[in-house]
């Protein structure tokens, strides 16, 4: 060994030896309050997210068709993309391409594409398209009469003509095959200083009708509201006497964002229906859920962060939200419970919601077997590595599931 | 006895291998540790990790400073990068050093990261530190910032000298970014 070598060996040794003091001397002392998390693996990159793979997908929408069929959706490199369970998500099919032109795809957090059926197994889609300017988009929409076997070139439903925002669409096929769709709109605030928020339009059509051509209702814009949060989900569904109800966040007075309800045809003014005080003049990017239940019972579950109410909160009401039910605290606060989904059938009310420990993802569930009166304890069914969707609840006839997504894992679907 | 001794030794000569193994590889971890932070301080755009969260913290120890979380989905995000960007051009024009601001983008979404820099460009934000969230690990980096934020945007933390985080939702006033950092308006 060369003199310089053991020169060098030796600064290391003594460099070594400051450090073991150091380190000893510092181990356990923080100075900060917040403490790192440990990584784990990061599954996602164990495959290859340029081939259409739906665990590369930041969202899957699922929906069961009126035969019994699971379909899940999802959006990839500017297409959708579809496979089709007939046992409960067990086996699916071979991934399927929606034969329509590329184009852009909102698919991320509270915006994503949906998809719906009529009793004569009608497959409808629709979606956000991102137009070239931030924060523009335009509701679209296409339809296929053969089961998915092909789509009509998809239509823009929003009739403005406007380079504004229109997105969180929301869609719904009533009984009678009314394509309800419903979304945030911002053309009200373009141009204009003073308006706060978007707007909700909703349009339908019956694609069913013979004279669909001759239709003066064929998605003819209709404006519902002004004043709400741009960037939170709706929630829709038809009421006992066929109206639709619409759940959304608003913004009342300085940047107060409550829920606040409406159904169609039934009411003047929407009903304010949290009461939490969660001022932020920002994005909470976290929207409610609206079930209605065979005795026209409105259901409905919400997420805040106030003064005076924070985490996830069920109530019920029986007059479509003019009054409700005292409201249920759901999940853990402190266990970063949020993303609330809940739907009712045959009188089972089966909430999910995220909770997140700094590690995993857990998907929780609770459900009530008497009206909403009481729930049973919350149960964790699922766990996450690398991020979550949010969770939704599904139904197919009677029996209810709920479907979440978990990057890099892939989609799954649980009977409940 | 002579055994006892040569066991002992063996045991001695062991235990400092160990110890000097375990000192190396904090040792190299360290030596890991500065080459990032000398990265920090010349490249920007990196992914927001629990070894950048902790240089950062130790960089502003003893003073105060701001962490402002956006996503490219978030006007009101836009509105708190160009009040930076005012700030930023003060700081500028009276030859004061480095804001101590540092601007986390959220979003890890298929072309994010050119929507992420155009928006950093347009608002002449690419000096100032700024980083981003890793895809996959989204949750985990907030909830290393804050287990008690919920993903709202924008938002910002107020971060004091002995570094106790004041969080805050929703668009934060120019005047409040001022008094923070003590910056002549």
């Amino acid at each position: 060994m060369t003199l310089a070598e053991n020169i060098k060996l030796l600064s290391r040794i003594i460099i070594v030896g400051v450090f073991i003091t150091i380190h000893s001397a510092s181990a356990g002392a923080s100075l900060h309050q917040h403490q790192p998390v440990a990584k784990s693996t990061r599954v996602a990159e164990q495959f290859d997210c340029q081939q259409v793979d739906i665990r590369c997908a930041k969202t899957v929408t699922s929906a069961f068709a009126p035969n019994g069929d699971l379909w899940r959706l999802w959006s990839q490199n500017q297409s959708l993309y579809y496979q089709i369970s007939n046992d409960g998500a067990v086996n699916f099919t071979t991934v399927k391409r929606v034969i329509i032109p590329n184009e852009k795809i909102s698919a991320r957090n509270e915006n994503r594409p949906k998809i719906a059926f009529d009793k004569a197994l009608g497959v409808y889609l629709s979606w956000a398209m991102p137009r070239e300017k931030k924060y523009t988009a335009d509701i679209r929409f296409s339809y296929s009469k053969d089961y998915g076997k092909t789509f009509s070139l998809p239509i823009t439903v929003n009739d403005d003509g406007l380079l504004a925002g229109h997105s969180f669409n929301e869609m719904l096929v009533d009984e009678q095959g009314n394509v309800n769709i419903v979304w945030l709109d911002g053309r009200l605030k373009a141009g204009s200083k003073t308006n706060q928020g978007s707007a909700i339009f909703m349009a339908t059509a019956n694609m069913m009708s013979d004279n669909l051509a001759q239709s003066q209702e064929f998605f003819v814009n209709k404006e519902v509201v002004n004043g709400t949060c741009v960037c939170c989900r709706l929630s829709i569904e038809i009421n006992n006497t066929g109206n639709l109800a619409i759940l959304w966040r608003h913004i009342y007075d300085d940047n107060i964002r409550e829920f606040a309800i409406t159904t169609l045809n039934e009411q003047q003014q929407p009903y304010q229906v949290s009461y939490d005080h969660w001022q932020i003049n920002g994005c909470p990017h976290q929207g409610g859920a609206l079930s209605i239940d065979a005795s026209n019972r409105y259901h409905l579950v919400w997420f805040n962060q106030g003064d005076k109410g924070k985490g996830i909160f069920y109530a019920n009401s029986d007059d479509a939200g003019k009054t409700l039910s005292a409201r249920l605290t759901v999940g853990k606060q402190a266990a970063q419970a949020a993303h609330p989904h809940m739907s009712e059938k045959n009188g089972i009310i089966d909430i999910v919601w995220t909770q997140f420990t700094g590690i995993e993802h857990q998907l929780w569930h609770q459900y009530s077997r008497d009206n909403g009166l009481s729930f049973t304890d919350a149960t964790m069914i699922a766990t996450a590595q690398s991020g979550a969707d949010r969770a939704f609840v599904v139904h197919n006839q009677d029996k209810r599931y709920v479907s979440w997504q978990r990057f890099g894992q892939g989609h799954w679907l649980s009977q409940l | 006895m002579k055994s006892l001794i040569g066991k002992c030794s063996f045991v001695f000569v062991l235990l400092f291998i160990a110890q000097v193994s375990h000192a190396e590889q904090a040792y190299l971890k360290l030596e890991s540790k500065l080459k990032s932070k000398l990265r920090l301080h010349s490249v920007n755009s990196q992914v927001f990790d629990s070894a950048i969260y902790e240089e950062l913290k130790l960089k502003y120890y003893g003073k105060k400073w701001l962490i402002l979380l956006w996503s490219v989905d978030c006007p009101p995000c836009l509105k708190e990068l160009a009040l930076v960007q005012t700030i930023q051009l003060q700081q500028k024009q009276q030859q004061k050093s480095e804001l101590p601001i540092v601007i986390i983008n959220i979003d890890t979404f298929e072309g994010s990261a050119s929507q992420r820099n155009k928006i950093l460009a347009n608002f002449d934000l690419t000096t100032q530190t700024n980083l981003h969230f890793s895809d996959g690990f989204e949750d985990h980096s907030r909830f290393m910032i804050d287990p008690l934020w919920f993903g709202e945007l924008p938002r910002s933390y107020f971060i004091d000298e002995v570094g106790t985080f004041h969080g805050k939702s929703g668009l934060a006033s120019k005047q409040l970014f001022e008094k923070w950092l003590t910056v002549a308006p």
